[in-house]
């Protein structure tokens, strides 16, 4: 398969849908690679580029591979036929090839016209031909061709004519009908050699493709301006119908990674800590007011986010599907946020006096000694469905969480709740309760970003 | 892109220093054997005139890549080796304020600044120290910026550089000075991935994966650095050191560190340095020099005492 052929658009989109950071400006991108000669030998060189260009993680190049993989078997399978809109080689060749379409078109119609039309002549001539034959025997009068055949003037009764009259019809009705078919053969040539003409052209445009992109590069910008538009509304369509796309798992959560790493990064506290590395500038120059000299610089320190986390996970039972959840929580806390400090913590619906340290819940630690590591700039932050995802309520588990959230609470600042489940099922449930003396939220972009307001003491 | 000179600029891979050569600033140069993939990134980057972040295994040679580019293509290198406490500012320049307010205070006592440099010290744009970025614009060449382990700074501090690798100028705070590069600088960023990088630097910056080099690749690496080794014992100490990885790769997974490419080259250094005969004998049985591929007790205790 020729790499102009590639449907480049559709692996964009696809790419784009899947989460990477792309814009339209990328595209643009790898249209300007092309055209200084990259990516145009081979697929393999053509998916080289678009990782280079469009992979910014190892993450992201499974997600690439497995959408490059499928488009190029697609594409592959179904031949030029199958190929998308999208595709570098229609795209470039879109201008000519819609006037070789209308042309096309033109020659088929007329064909089939002239080919229904000469036949229909023809039909005529033979069932004349036929009449003339029988009728003879019986009588010379009431022709029916007269009257099919706009020729012969109706006011002539039709006894009246004579067979030296009947013979030029009849020869001209086969002179037209054999013209419209001869019309007809001329014209079923005409396409196929128009088709054989066209497709060898665009095959022969497929190695220079560079010139071809270069000139058309204003047509596709404005092409694909207006397909990323409708994808985009496509999309929206499809999350609204919260529906578990091929594009991968992720999307299913009602928040994205992405969001989550944006969420932590509000949750700061700036506070001058540590080596006095940067100068006081203010400081100084007022030294020098009132000394009268500079003796030395005011240096403080520089300033440092202090705040440290404590994330309390629950595992197991009701929150076995939310372990994905749980675990992008952890890692997009560690990974990306500016926290001093983050130490995930796990326990089972409630805990009481032992936490554990791993999610397989091994390596049990005692609550208060969890707590005696904590400093006041600790906010601490649970995920736990608190018995929404069970639908009832459980005076013993609100009792022991009650306790345990009283406990924590004297040794840090802020506490806050997500639940996985939604706030519509919160209620006739312990989650409800709970929710009366912890701030909970659902865990969705606007929940997560009030769980972090809570966290920043707002 | 074209240079000063008009040439077109390509890095191809193959110009390598001689043994002993050493860059402008006395550094020596090593042959740096880029893999074509890699060679191909590079040439993009140059085209699209992006920054290229480098991905890769610690000691897989992203930081190297950057002396062999301005190696080969001629150019300056600014290298900024980015640290915990780096900030994008100090990139690009820095203001020496206590150097302003000392020559301040030694002009109002009249006695220790002379007459004439009076109106050198009276001028903001004295005290501005041009960082590896900043002299990177302002130079005439095309200049190879590398920004070294850009993931150990804060995570503020890759979008702080968005404008100015994007749209190549920055202004001096200072002085109100609008520096604006000369010519695009071709910028390598290499990143340990210890920490993710924000996605509106990523959207910038073409992306490459270091790749591990095979088995082949190894051998010619070796002897492009130190021809006078012998094939045999190249061979052999390449076919140990990579059984060596695998057995990591098998146990750890991609997680934690494994033997990497810089280690193999100072094992190599040290064996060619011994009888030929007497190590060939010692590659088949406990690794020698075991301190320069294992770095933890952990490792020695696991790979050593399976011999």
């Amino acid at each position: 398969m020729p790499v102009t052929e590639f449907p480049l658009l559709d692996l964009f989109t696809r790419l784009q849908k899947a989460g990477l950071p792309l814009g339209l400006g990328e595209y643009q991108l790898a249209l300007k690679a092309m055209q200084s000669g990259f990516g145009v030998k081979d697929g393999a060189e053509l998916k080289r580029l678009c990782s280079t260009l469009w992979v910014k993680s190892e993450d992201d190049q499974h997600i690439f591979e497995y959408h490059f993989e499928a488009l190029l078997n697609s594409s592959m399978g179904t031949g030029t036929a199958g190929i998308g809109e999208g595709s570098v080689g229609t795209e470039i060749d879109g201008a000519t090839a819609t006037s070789n379409q209308s042309v096309i078109s033109i020659l088929r119609w007329v064909a089939a016209g002239s080919l229904l039309l000469g036949i229909l002549f023809l039909c005529i001539f033979i069932a004349n031909f036929l009449k003339e034959d029988v009728e003879p025997a019986d009588n010379n009068a009431a022709l029916p061709i007269p009257q099919a055949t706009p020729a012969p003037p109706s006011e002539v009764p039709p006894e009246e004519l004579t067979e030296e009259e009947i013979e030029p019809l009849n020869l001209s009705l086969l002179w037209v009908g054999g013209l419209l078919l001869l019309m007809a053969s001329v014209c079923f040539l005409g396409l196929r050699f128009a088709s054989r003409v066209f497709s060898s052209a665009s095959d022969a445009n497929d190695p220079s493709s560079i010139e071809s992109i270069r000139t058309e590069q204003k047509t596709i910008e404005l092409d694909d301006e207006v397909e990323l538009a409708q994808v985009r509304e496509a999309e929206s369509g499809q999350r609204s119908s919260a529906r578990l796309r091929t594009s991968g798992a992720e999307e299913f959560f009602p928040i994205t990674q992405r969001q989550l790493k944006q969420g932590w990064r509000y949750l700061r506290r700036p506070v001058r800590e540590g080596a006095k590395t940067e100068l006081d500038i203010d400081a100084t120059v007022q030294q020098v007011g009132n000394k009268g000299m500079l003796l030395e610089p005011v240096m403080i320190p520089r300033r440092t986010n202090r705040t440290e986390l404590l994330l309390l996970i629950d595992q197991g039972g009701s929150m076995v599907p939310f372990q994905l959840l749980s675990q992008r929580l952890i890692e997009t806390a560690s990974r990306s946020g500016k926290l001093g400090n983050t130490q995930p913590f796990f326990f089972h619906n409630c805990f009481d006096e032992y936490l554990y340290t791993d999610p397989v819940m091994c390596e049990a630690v005692p609550t208060c000694e969890v707590w005696s590591h904590l400093s006041r700039r600790t906010v601490a932050l649970i995920f736990s469905d608190a018995g929404a995802a069970r639908g009832r309520r459980n005076r013993r588990r609100l009792a022991m969480t009650q306790n345990s959230v009283m406990q924590l609470r004297q040794y840090v600042r802020h506490i806050t709740w997500l639940n996985p489940m939604p706030q519509g099922r919160w209620g006739q449930t312990t989650a409800a309760c709970i929710a009366e003396i912890v701030p909970m939220f659902g865990i969705d972009r606007q929940g997560f970003q009030h769980a972090i307001d809570v966290l920043r003491g707002r | 892109m074209v240079d000063a000179l008009g040439r077109h600029l390509e890095y191809t891979g193959t110009k390598q220093p001689q043994p002993g050569e050493r860059d402008s600033k006395g550094q020596p140069l090593f042959p740096y054997l880029p893999s074509p993939e890699l060679v191909e990134a590079v040439n993009l980057a140059i085209v699209l005139e992006r920054p290229l972040l480098l991905k890769g295994e610690p000691g897989c040679g992203k930081t190297q890549l950057a002396r062999a580019m301005a190696y080969e293509l001629g150019l300056p290198l600014e290298a900024w080796y980015v640290k915990s406490t780096s900030r994008a500012r100090d990139g690009l320049y820095t203001y020496d304020a206590v150097g302003r307010l000392r020559d301040a205070q030694l002009a109002s006592s009249s006695n220790f600044i002379k007459e004439e440099d009076i109106p050198r010290i009276s001028d903001p744009a004295t005290y501005v120290n041009w960082g590896p970025v900043g002299r990177a614009f302002q130079n005439e060449q095309p200049t190879v910026i590398l920004i070294d382990e850009i993931d150990k700074a804060d995570i503020d501090f890759p979008n702080d550089l968005l404008l100015e690798l994007d749209e190549r100028r920055f202004v001096v705070e200072e002085t109100g000075e609008d520096v604006k590069a000369k010519v695009p600088p071709l910028v390598l960023i290499t990143s340990n991935d210890e920490k993710d990088l924000p996605d509106a630097f990523l959207r910038r910056c073409l992306f490459h994966y270091v790749e591990f080099p095979n088995h082949e690749r190894l051998k010619e690496i070796i002897l492009a650095i130190y021809p006078q080794t012998s094939e045999i014992l190249t061979e052999h100490a390449v076919k140990r050191f990579e059984e060596l990885r695998t057995m990591m790769q098998e146990d750890k997974g991609n997680r934690s560190k494994k033997v990497s490419t810089s280690e193999l080259i100072d094992w190599v250094n040290i064996l060619r340095r011994h009888p030929e005969d007497k190590i060939l004998a010692q590659l088949n049985g406990k690794i020698p020099f075991a301190g320069v591929l294992l770095k933890s007790w952990e490792d020695h205790r696991r790979y050593l005492s399976n011999y």
